[in-house]
């Protein structure tokens, strides 16, 4: 994950041969583009472990709540993320001449918020398409619609970090983010257990 | 005792098990066989809840495991065609992990005497993707014995077990059954069966039907 990540932001620097005040506009977008990548990554390996030899079946079959499978999976997936944008976002601003933001602990913040988001629905998606018959062509097209309005919502969140809005401007787009994260976490705690079943 | 209550299950609209009825007491062991395509893998996994069913239930000492929670399934252990375990464990991490899930902890030397007694102890150190199917099989028995289980679900143990390896599953059998323990065991070969069975089942175009055992006027091994 983290090796696609760079390799794109390195295809970045060669790409775009913009002024730093001028690639700041669409910086945003171009970065969530690239997380959005490293999470299908992600995801595909998410139930890879289990379609082998029928794994899961072993966590199926024994008297654990499939809910915690969800939870697993959703939270592991979360810090392989984050930790993906720990190595890539640096390197972002080093090659594309952006400058480090003063608040970064917002920064982590919106990360981990829209990751909790992007995985808690992936990790969805993944358990319905972990036994289906071309799960890995149909896992980014039921994926890409639901996270679109999740991924508008932090890009206009890292715009507003990048240009140092009040809070109240942009609120919204963080409501947004907070709202799918709860929407899709508890979803994919209740109904796991109907999905994970042949 | 397990209770199998009208259970019904359909693959794209084609019905597979029609209200499919039966019992098995403690210390019982029912023989499943019948044709290829007959229900038989689908049955054992709709009772270990690893498909969904259209209808029915199935009970656990009355309590039901299609509609309770997770910990009614607590007495039951299902071993399937697949080996059910992670390939890029050992097959001792995997025994360790399998036991956690079903809340004990397996000690180092319950282990090893498992691992003994179905003939991979050299072996436990490396990763099952490279075990042969008899091997697979072998663990799965080592998972029966490393795991706490009230009744076991095996689905066509035989197969891919050498001679000796038949011999150990038949010794387990009768052990298990000496222990009071129930058993559902499914196989194409009636005949093997009938040698350990308290009673037989034949799954015939979604029904299951009580066979008398020895019954010359059953139906026979299934090809």
């Amino acid at each position: 994950m983290i090796a696609f990540g760079v390799s794109v932001i390195l295809l970045y620097s060669f790409s775009f041969n913009q002024s730093p005040d001028t690639f700041s506009i669409f910086s945003s977008g171009l970065l969530w583009m690239v997380f959005l990548f490293i999470s299908v990554l992600g995801l595909h390996r998410a139930f890879a472990l289990e379609r082998e030899f029928d794994a899961i079946g072993l966590v199926l079959s024994a008297p654990v709540d499939r809910s915690y499978i969800f939870l697993s999976k959703w939270l592991s997936g979360t810090i392989f993320l984050l930790v993906s944008q720990l190595v890539i976002v640096p390197l972002f601003w080093l090659f594309l001449h952006l400058s480090i933001p003063e608040n970064l602990g917002g920064w982590i913040f919106l990360f981990l918020i829209t990751d909790l988001g992007i995985l808690a629905i992936g990790s969805l998606v993944s358990g319905i398409t972990m036994r289906a018959r071309m799960g890995e062509i149909l896992l980014p097209i039921l994926l890409f619609p639901l996270v679109s309005p999740l991924l508008i919502a932090a890009v206009k969140s890292t715009d507003a970090l990048m240009n140092n809005l009040e809070f109240n401007e942009w609120k919204i787009w963080m409501q947004l983010i907070v709202t799918f994260v709860v929407v899709f976490a508890v979803t994919g705690y209740v109904i796991f257990d109907y999905v994970s079943e042949q | 005792m397990l209770s199998v209550e009208y259970l019904r299950k359909s693959y794209h609209l084609r019905p597979v098990l029609k209200d499919v009825t039966f019992t098995v007491d403690d210390g019982g062991t029912a023989g499943i066989f019948g044709v290829n395509g007959a229900g038989k893998t689908t049955l054992l996994r709709v009772i270990a809840k690893m498909s969904s069913c259209d209808g029915g239930d199935v009970k656990l000492n009355g309590n039901s495991i299609m509609k309770g929670p997770a910990a009614h399934r607590a007495g039951l252990l299902y071993l399937g065609h697949q080996p059910n375990l992670y390939p890029i464990l050992t097959a001792e991490e995997n025994l360790r992990f399998a036991s956690r899930l079903y809340g004990y902890s397996v000690t180092e030397k319950h282990l090893l005497d498992a691992l003994e007694k179905v003939g991979l102890i050299h072996q436990r150190w490396d990763p099952i993707r490279y075990y042969s199917r008899g091997m697979l099989q072998r663990l799965g028995l080592a998972k029966a014995l490393v795991i706490p289980w009230q009744i076991l679900l095996m689905d066509e143990p035989v197969t891919g077990l050498d001679e000796k390896g038949v011999e150990l599953l038949e010794t387990l059998i009768r052990r298990w059954q000496k222990k009071q323990k129930s058993l559902i065991v499914v196989s194409h070969q009636r005949s093997w069966l009938e040698e350990f069975s308290s009673h037989i089942l034949y799954l015939d175009n979604g029904f299951i039907t009580k066979i008398p055992p020895h019954s010359d006027d059953s139906p026979s091994d299934s090809k």
